[in-house]
């Protein structure tokens, strides 16, 4: 993990010497390529060969796509996609449970590394193309959209109409932006060290993944502490490392979409999924439902079609049956939330929003929390018997996770509410002309990062120091996994 | 404004660091083992001033580890709890010494659990306990003589603080060679070493923060560790004899009162003299190990004085002597121009003079390797344990604990 954050520091440090000193785009482009690949050599020839194969392949159909924009073209360009997603992503994975010698060869194969974010992001360029977008980039351009390496590895997913013209700006970096996105980076690497806290636990395997890979038996309490825990976990390490990318990009001159926005905060399913992962969100919506929702007009069929959507969603992080469960629940809580928004407006009911928001944030969040044990379960019966322990209410007066990983869950939630709160009373004081005219005040919410850095710094070190206490477990990115 | 904004937050995280960390060190402290229900295994002992006892299982805690500790039914250190005869079919092997060869570490990392495992055609008796010197290695030897426990060899491990042992800590009750302990513990301290002791005692992070920088210190180099545990442990008084002067009128343990340095290391020699003939007498060869402390390493040479005094003693005497300081400066030479102290961090367990692992592991080898080229045979002729008869006997008067010693 620290040398992939130094060569990363390297890549970034080169790629802000280039876009500051160089003033062509042409030459630009170049230099960030180079050092785009040059980070992505480092994990593997073989990944970077995966990536230029597919890369060449895309531009050629794009190219063809522009020429001839026909079904038949776009189907082979996605299917091309879909095979390098089945032949790296999920024939593996199947060869491993499925004992069929022709498919034992598959078994071995290595996931080059952000191969589902760099596909998805090549599927929506042909997509565009074939919609009629006016996207014409060069081998060039189009080999950067891939492998610009702030978002190569786990996103978020960009997409080409966004990317093309910031590629060909020859706008210099401003201060303000390196600033800003150090500050974003540095965010980023603070969750991130939070999420491997998680994992890890504070004491040596009492962490959230000793609970799931050591256990075997759990009450309904330690069930309910586990999700959420990795709930947080997850969005610590994948919101964390979006903030990293998009600060590194930020450093660049280049600004890519928010990929999470507060999605504790959700009141409804519906506008969590519009939070979390939000540009996969937005992708499985733009290219997979709102299509598939066209089809016919019945209320049935769109609600399938959300289903099939968020099964989607659950395949493209893993080829398992638990994430097709996932994406169902996931879909089927939707659905539901649809059905009674419908019921809502047919029985013209609108309940007060002061006693009503309250209640359903805590349903959606529970039932989110709920759909995590599906997530992270390292097979079906284990999730099951979680479940199950939910489910069971005798389950509910023990519990057999340690009492360390209660207050470190518990702890991180309250310490991840109060940044939330204090962000927004700082935005508030910005702006309110009462507050802002005492010095102080305009000095803190102006130069918010001279007193954020020391107390980042001994949050950082905090966590670093905890960590290092704790032997084994190499510290891995999760979303790299997907 | 910018600046005092700047001071504040970082006097407020300093704060919000510390109180953490103080309630993370109270929370892993309170879980931490105990040493179970036979405490830590030591005993008072009549001769001896303390022993281990016998039969006993414990988990014992060292610098922020800890390991199983067993003793066999002579109340020495052993890998299980074992009864032993008094003789037995292998030939057996008494190891006497303190802290080191008893091993600060689990059985089977401590160098004599390892040599043990090596040469299974011997049995081996560790008599090893921390804090003992010659004194006691005669008397733990005259023990098991009166026990009619027979053994085959005795190899000594002669420790640096053995001179300050026998010179301030241990002194005869009477003539039967009998032993009781100094009372006063005079420690040199300063502000830091204050400091660092509660940093290491009650705050864990802020430890390893501190450890982080001494470490790559030690590295460099700069051989200063003073974790406020009886001053820098590249320089404490109980092994500085060899290189420097010490003083010869502070009492334990920051000097040698009342016998001094030399007064000392004639009380070794002639308590060695004493193991040596009560040995002899019953034709069972004896041994003599010497191995360096942190500050022989950093300050001394491969030909220290410890070295030269227990070469010459051996002279007539010894069946094997053996000096693990050219194995140990030879680590030191093959650490790189940039990390002339990398011997300490990879040889040694950090904060403290005992070997780690890989220091156990050569020594083990240099062992062996004697072992290998002179094999301990069983020998016939032992003298009965009513020869001891002759020796005085006399009454205990003063018994301490140990623990912490070395």
């Amino acid at each position: 993990m620290l040398l992939t954050g130094l060569l990363y520091g390297v890549a970034l440090l080169i790629a802000l010497l280039a876009v500051g000193k160089l003033r062509s785009h042409k030459v630009r482009q170049c230099v960030l390529l180079l050092a785009s690949y040059a980070l992505y050599l480092t994990w593997g020839v073989w990944f970077g060969a995966v990536l230029l194969a597919s890369t060449v392949m895309n531009f050629l159909v794009g190219r063809w796509l522009k020429r001839q924009p026909t079904v038949a073209v776009l189907w082979a360009g996605l299917a091309f996609n879909l095979a390098l997603l089945a032949v790296f992503k999920y024939i593996p994975g199947i060869a491993v449970s499925i004992p069929v010698a022709s498919l034992q060869k598959f078994s071995h194969l290595a996931l080059p590394l952000g191969i589902s974010f760099w596909t998805f992001q090549a599927m929506s360029y042909l997509l565009d193309l074939y919609r009629g977008e006016e996207l014409d980039p060069s081998f060039v351009e189009f080999a950067l959209y891939m492998a610009f390496f702030p978002v190569t590895i786990s996103g978020p997913i960009c997409r080409m109409p966004e990317m093309l013209p910031q590629f060909r700006s020859e706008e210099r970096v401003s201060r303000h932006d390196i600033g800003l996105g150090l500050c974003r980076i540095a965010t980023g690497v603070l969750m991130m060290q939070a999420a491997q806290l998680l994992g890890k636990g504070i004491l040596g395997g009492e962490g959230i993944n000793g609970g799931f890979d050591h256990l075997t038996r759990w009450s309904g309490l330690d069930v309910w502490c586990l999700a959420f825990g990795y709930g947080l976990q997850l969005f610590f390490d994948f919101a964390g490392y979006s903030h990293v990318a998009i600060g590194a990009a930020q450093v660049l001159g280049f600004t890519v979409p928010e990929n999470f926005a507060r999605p504790f905060a959700s009141t409804t399913p519906s506008i969590f999924w519009t939070r979390w992962h939000m540009l996969l969100s937005f992708w499985i919506r733009d290219y997979v439902f709102l299509p598939l929702a066209v089809l016919r007009r019945e209320m049935w069929w769109r609600n399938l079609a959300l289903v099939i959507s968020m099964v989607l969603f659950g395949l493209w992080h893993k080829g398992s049956i638990l994430f097709v469960l996932w994406g169902s629940y996931q879909g089927i809580l939707l659905v539901l939330h649809r059905q009674l928004q419908a019921l809502q407006r047919r029985l013209k009911w609108e309940p007060p929003a002061a006693i009503w928001t309250p209640i359903s944030w805590v349903v959606t969040i529970t039932l989110i929390i709920a759909g995590w044990t599906l997530f992270r379960a390292n097979s079906l019966p284990q999730a099951t018997q979680m479940l199950a322990a939910v489910a069971s209410p005798a389950s509910y007066v023990d519990h057999v996770l340690p009492r360390s990983l209660y207050l470190l869950v518990v702890g991180l939630a309250l310490a991840y509410a109060a940044v939330l709160f204090a962000v927004n009373w700082l935005n508030r004081w910005g702006t309110d002309p009462a507050m802002s005219r005492s010095e102080i005040v305009q000095v803190m919410v102006r130069e918010r990062w001279v007193w954020i850095a020391p107390m980042w710094a001994a949050a950082s070190l905090l966590v670093v120091t905890m960590m290092e206490r704790q032997s084994g477990g190499a510290n891995v990115f999760m979303y790299r996994l997907f | 404004m910018k600046v005092f904004l700047f001071l504040a937050s970082v006097v407020i995280s300093a704060a919000a660091f510390v109180t953490f960390d103080y309630f993370y060190t109270a929370t892993i402290l309170g879980s931490a083992v105990s040493g179970g229900p036979h405490g830590f295994c030591f005993a008072r002992d009549p001769v001896r001033a303390f022993a281990f006892q016998p039969n006993c299982s414990c988990i014992r805690p060292w610098l922020g580890n800890s390991y199983e500790f067993n003793t066999n039914s002579l109340g020495f250190r052993d890998e299980h709890v074992r009864d032993v005869p008094a003789t037995g079919a292998r030939p057996r092997v008494l190891i006497l010494g303190d802290s080191a060869p008893e091993g600060m570490t689990a059985w089977q990392d401590s160098f004599i659990g390892r040599v043990a495992a090596k040469f299974p055609q011997y049995e081996f008796l560790n008599g090893s306990v921390e804090g003992y010197s010659p004194s006691n290695y005669l008397n733990t030897a005259r023990k098991l003589i009166d026990d009619g426990i027979e053994f085959d060899e005795a190899i000594v491990f002669i420790d640096l603080s053995d001179a300050q042992d026998e010179s301030a800590f241990f002194h005869d009750v009477d003539s039967s060679g009998a032993v009781a302990t100094a009372k006063q513990k005079l420690t040199k301290g300063n502000w830091y070493s204050s400091l660092r002791r509660n940093i290491n005692d009650h705050l864990l992070l802020s430890n390893d923060v501190f450890e982080f920088f001494e470490r790559n210190l030690i590295r460099l180099g700069w051989y200063h560790l003073d974790l406020g545990h009886g001053g820098n442990e590249f320089d404490l008084e109980r092994s500085a004899w060899t290189y420097r002067k010490v003083s010869d009128s502070d009492p334990y343990e920051t000097g040698y009162a009342p016998l001094g340095l030399e007064g000392g290391i004639a009380r070794e020699k002639a308590k060695m003299d004493l193991l040596w003939q009560e040995l002899a007498r019953r034709n069972i060869p004896i041994s003599v190990v010497v191995y360096p402390w942190p500050a022989q390493l950093a300050h001394d040479s491969v030909d220290s004085r410890q070295v030269r005094i227990w070469r010459e003693w051996c002279d007539g005497k010894c069946r094997r002597f053996i000096t693990l300081f050219p194995a140990f400066f030879a680590v030191k030479e093959q650490c790189p121009r940039t990390q002339p102290g990398c011997w300490y961090l990879s040889h040694f367990i950090f904060g403290d003079t005992h070997y780690n692992s890989a220091g156990d592991a050569i020594v083990a080898g240099v062992i062996g390797n004697s072992l290998t080229e002179k094999p301990v045979s069983k020998h016939q002729s032992q003298v009965s344990s009513r020869d001891s008869a002759e020796r005085p006997k006399g009454p205990v008067r003063s018994m301490e604990h140990p623990h912490g010693q070395s």
